[in-house]
């Protein structure tokens, strides 16, 4: 039985010019990434363009790798990175935000302007692309510190601890932000509930 | 206030572990109908979130990665060397600043040197052949400027004066020398600001002066012993090198070491 090479190797690998070994670790990750990505920018374009330019800095910084942590760690951090750099570039360029006409009190995340759909429930296929584009919505109107938690936990189906690793925070906060965000959620996806 | 504790450690629970939950959570769960409908809620907003269409890579998602890292590995050079460097505009400036420094100081130095030497005569920006060697007069601007068919050029000589009569001297060859030898030949002077030294008629009793003729013209020469030599002497100007160095300008000697 032949063992699969660890993404340690993998990266041994690429730093010493195997563009194989790179290869390898590019279509053991790029859906993974390119995903995430989605799920934060909600922008199949941007993701896959922001995915490329992880697997990018991930060639480029090969040599500063540490292997105190997990390969998917260390990429999940660079697109998170990514993602959220992108998302404020995204609020830089909104002429007018609704962001802060919703803030219900002081201390507390401001929220984007997005109602709930109260219109009846029609066919059952457009229910459910419906459904999916309610989901994709709310997670979009998500808070940036919110929503990587959310996603990498309950989409991607990380562990907590490795959340906080890849957030560099702490579990603590990990579980706090997820739970915020599902309540957030709720209350946006009553009728689906 | 003890029920709404455990409902309180219940929730956290049912939000951190999901379905598998503890023993005394599952005890509180099925007594406490808000902690169920919690449960319940969270188990379908899971689902909600897990029931989102796959999104993959495109198909040529490797391609282009391969695309762009060719691209950036192109330059490597030229990225290591600028870096972050190039793109912030203080040393940006400054090095615009050196290259307007540098290039101001190559044109001055260029005047300067045109100032030192600015040529007399020039017709045209013409190539001008003078004996063995070629030059180009582009450096300098035409002083003057004439309508004479014949080419005008600048000499490098300092003891060259054009009104100056033709030294004849017995058994030696006219003092002109040769400006391609011995420097460039674009290189002029202006006699206008420093004359040259100068021998009239009479100074030196072994030589003869000539007027340089105009037109052509016959000089008879008689020796001690009588004997005639007629000489004929072609136009002369004073504005051609070319002309005096290609030897159509002939000492005239009273030896008669030359068949004319």
């Amino acid at each position: 039985m032949v063992r699969p090479v660890s993404d340690h190797a993998l990266l041994q690998g690429t730093l010493a010019g195997d563009h194989d070994a790179f290869a390898e670790l590019v279509g053991r990750y790029r859906n993974q990434i390119t995903s995430y990505i989605y799920r934060m920018t909600n922008d199949y374009d941007g993701a896959v363009d922001l995915a490329q330019e992880t697997f990018l800095r991930v060639y480029r910084a090969a040599g500063r790798y540490q292997t105190t942590h997990a390969f998917s760690t260390y990429i999940y951090r660079i697109a998170t990175n990514l993602a959220i750099s992108e998302l404020r570039k995204r609020k830089r360029r909104r002429l007018v935000s609704l962001t802060g006409l919703l803030t219900s009190g002081e201390g507390q995340e401001p929220r984007d302007f997005d109602a709930p759909d109260e219109r009846p429930l029609q066919d059952i296929s457009l229910v459910e692309a419906e459904k999916r584009a309610v989901i994709k919505r709310a997670i979009a109107t998500l808070p940036d510190k919110y929503r990587a938690p959310l996603v990498l936990r309950d989409v991607e189906g990380k562990s907590y601890d490795e959340i906080a690793l890849i957030l560099q925070t702490s579990e603590g906060t990990v579980k706090s932000r997820i739970n915020r965000a599902r309540n957030f959620l709720r209350d946006k996806m009553r009728n689906y509930l | 206030m003890m029920k709404w504790m455990e409902c309180r450690a219940t929730r956290r629970e049912i939000d951190e572990g999901g379905e598998q939950l503890s023993a005394p959570a599952l005890q509180h769960v099925a007594s406490c109908a808000p902690c169920l409908a919690f449960q319940s809620e969270r188990a379908r907003l899971r689902e909600l979130l897990t029931s989102l269409e796959p999104v993959t890579a495109p198909a040529d998602f490797d391609f282009r990665l391969r695309a762009r890292i060719a691209a950036q590995t192109e330059k490597p050079g030229l990225r290591s060397f600028f870096g972050g460097f190039a793109l912030s505009t203080p040393p940006m400036a400054v090095a615009a600043l050196v290259i307007v420094a540098l290039g101001g100081s190559i044109v001055w130095i260029r005047q300067r040197g045109t100032k030192q030497a600015p040529p007399v005569a020039v017709n045209s920006p013409r190539q001008v052949k003078e004996g063995n060697s070629t030059a180009t007069d582009k450096a300098a601007p035409p002083i003057a400027q004439t309508s004479a068919p014949e080419v005008t050029t600048a000499t490098t000589d300092p003891t060259f004066r054009p009104d100056a009569p033709i030294n004849v001297m017995q058994g030696r060859k006219p003092q002109f020398k040769d400006p391609g030898a011995t420097r460039p030949a674009t290189s002029s002077r202006d006699f206008n600001v420093s004359p040259v030294a100068s021998i009239k008629q009479g100074q030196n009793p072994d030589a003869v002066y000539v007027s340089a003729p105009v037109k052509p013209m016959v000089l008879s020469l008689q020796d001690d012993n009588g004997a005639t030599r007629r000489i004929s002497l072609p136009p002369v100007s004073f504005g051609s090198q070319r002309l005096l160095v290609g030897s159509r300008v002939v000492p005239v000697s009273s030896t008669n070491d030359r068949v004319w």
